[in-house]
């Protein structure tokens, strides 16, 4: 029977983390014992067996799975904790100017963006004061737009059409959304010089997105996951998609643009447009 | 870097490591379930998992390591959900006094690996991580956030184990 030390050397010695003066032990100790040299020999091709095996080659299936598998998992905790945490805190703002605010608020504060998301806030609140000088009654007076957006009301809040004007370096465009009970449907215009990234995220809900691939997502597409929907454009891009709400939704959807090379150009946050009243 | 970037939202990214672990964890999986169906299932959880609680990940530390804890996690739970349903080989013949020759390679890499799934859930792990993935010592104590004694304790059981029980099938003299 070989005792338990000496064995326990010699798979150091096969797995070759044995130190210089184990070694020396271990084969001091073989030279004087042919029957624990057999044993050794056993250990080794027991190990080389091992080695024989090789790799196994994955099912073909097996990539498509995890992709899909992943395409309805949860965002990683901490980015989605970040986006709930911005999202509560503009909730929490009262009045209409607070509303305002926290439909853009950038997500990390830079100096930068604040000034960027200032401008859009401002033209934001340039576009609502005209449909709501131009209609009168507070409805935009615009049948093709209002098809899109509808109308807004003088508070702006409980509004079931929503605007943003974009107008970054590079990109310019607008995105309007209307709602009809459970869907939003949305058209995006924009205009890009180079490749733009448009990011709708919304709090984890599931959207389920009526037009635009799921997967594949090349430029100048639509591209939906669990929560987001993507824009991927370069030059002139006109857009539709809706996607149905789970619930009445509490928080804002943020909106980015990103760059090609990821830079976020613009964050901002829109209030999903509440549903219409019904008659 | 890639790690960073999924967590700034860009889901993309975490198929660049998909991409990178996806075989090494697969044959893991595969050498501790001994079952391709069980094998797939483990690896597509384990990165779901691993997607979903990259916030929890510290980034100052290797990803491989935590990646293949929760891999491990993955199979020891198809195992446990699994095991009144398992059914141990045996059908392994008679012994012969030349393994070698009565064998071929194929035949008796096919009388381990049945041997191996005759080995507890824990040291199936730790033979998987050493002869199959080829880790060290020091990194299978990270990935299973052990001592790096109890790894060789366990590494040293498993073998004398496996020996004895590919002893007793004539499969090594």
């Amino acid at each position: 029977m070989i005792d338990a030390w000496i064995e326990e050397l010699m798979w150091l010695e096969i797995d070759q983390m044995i130190s210089p003066s184990e070694h020396e032990r271990l084969q001091a100790h073989l030279k004087t014992r042919p029957t624990d040299r057999e044993h050794f020999a056993a250990l080794q091709r027991m190990a080389q067996l091992f080695g024989q095996m090789g790799e196994v080659d994955p099912p073909a299936e097996l990539h498509e799975r995890i992709i899909h598998a992943l395409e309805t998992a949860k965002p990683p905790r901490s980015h989605r904790a970040h986006l709930f945490a911005r999202a509560g805190a503009g909730e929490e703002r009262a009045g209409f100017i607070g509303r305002l605010t926290a439909l853009f608020t950038p997500l990390t504060p830079r100096p930068a963006w604040t000034l960027a998301a200032a401008a859009v806030a401002g033209v934001f609140i340039g576009v609502i004061g005209y449909h709501l000088i131009r209609s009168g009654a507070g409805t935009t007076g615009d049948a093709d737009n209002a098809r899109f957006y509808g109308t807004v009301n003088k508070d702006g809040l409980g509004r079931d059409g929503a605007v943003l004007h974009i107008d970054v370096e590079g990109a310019t465009g607008e995105l309007r959304a209307r709602r009809d009970d459970s869907r939003v449907f949305s058209e995006l215009d924009i205009r890009s010089e180079k490749e733009i990234e448009i990011i709708l995220e919304y709090g984890g809900t599931p959207l389920d997105v009526a037009a635009g691939k799921r997967s594949g997502y090349p430029p100048n597409e639509v591209a939906a996951g669990d929560g987001e929907v993507r824009v991927r454009n370069r030059g002139d891009g006109t857009y539709r998609f809706s996607f149905a709400l789970a619930e009445d939704p509490a928080s804002p959807m943020t909106v980015s643009v990103r760059s090609e090379q990821g830079e976020v150009l613009y964050q901002g946050k829109v209030l999903p447009p509440a549903a219409p009243a019904r008659q | 870097m890639f790690v960073e970037a999924c967590l700034a939202g860009e889901r993309k990214a975490f198929e660049v490591l998909v991409d990178r672990y996806e075989k090494k964890l697969y044959n893991a999986a595969y050498r501790v379930l001994n079952d391709p169906e069980d094998a797939i299932e483990a690896t597509q959880s384990a990165f779901v998992k691993a997607y979903e609680r990259l916030g929890t990940f510290d980034t100052s530390q290797r990803f491989f390591p935590w990646m293949y804890r929760i891999l491990v996690n993955e199979s020891l739970n198809i195992i446990n959900r699994r095991k009144r349903f398992e059914e141990l080989d045996s059908t392994i013949p008679v012994p012969g006094r030349n393994p070698e020759e009565k064998y071929g390679d194929q035949e008796i890499a096919r009388h381990l690996q049945a041997a191996v799934r005759e080995l507890p859930p824990d040291y199936r792990v730790v033979i998987a991580l050493r002869h199959y993935q080829g880790f060290s010592y020091e990194e299978i104590a990270e990935i299973l956030g052990v001592p790096e004694k109890t790894v060789k304790s366990r590494l040293f059981t498993a073998r004398q184990r496996l020996r004895g029980i590919l002893e007793s099938k004539g499969i090594v003299g």
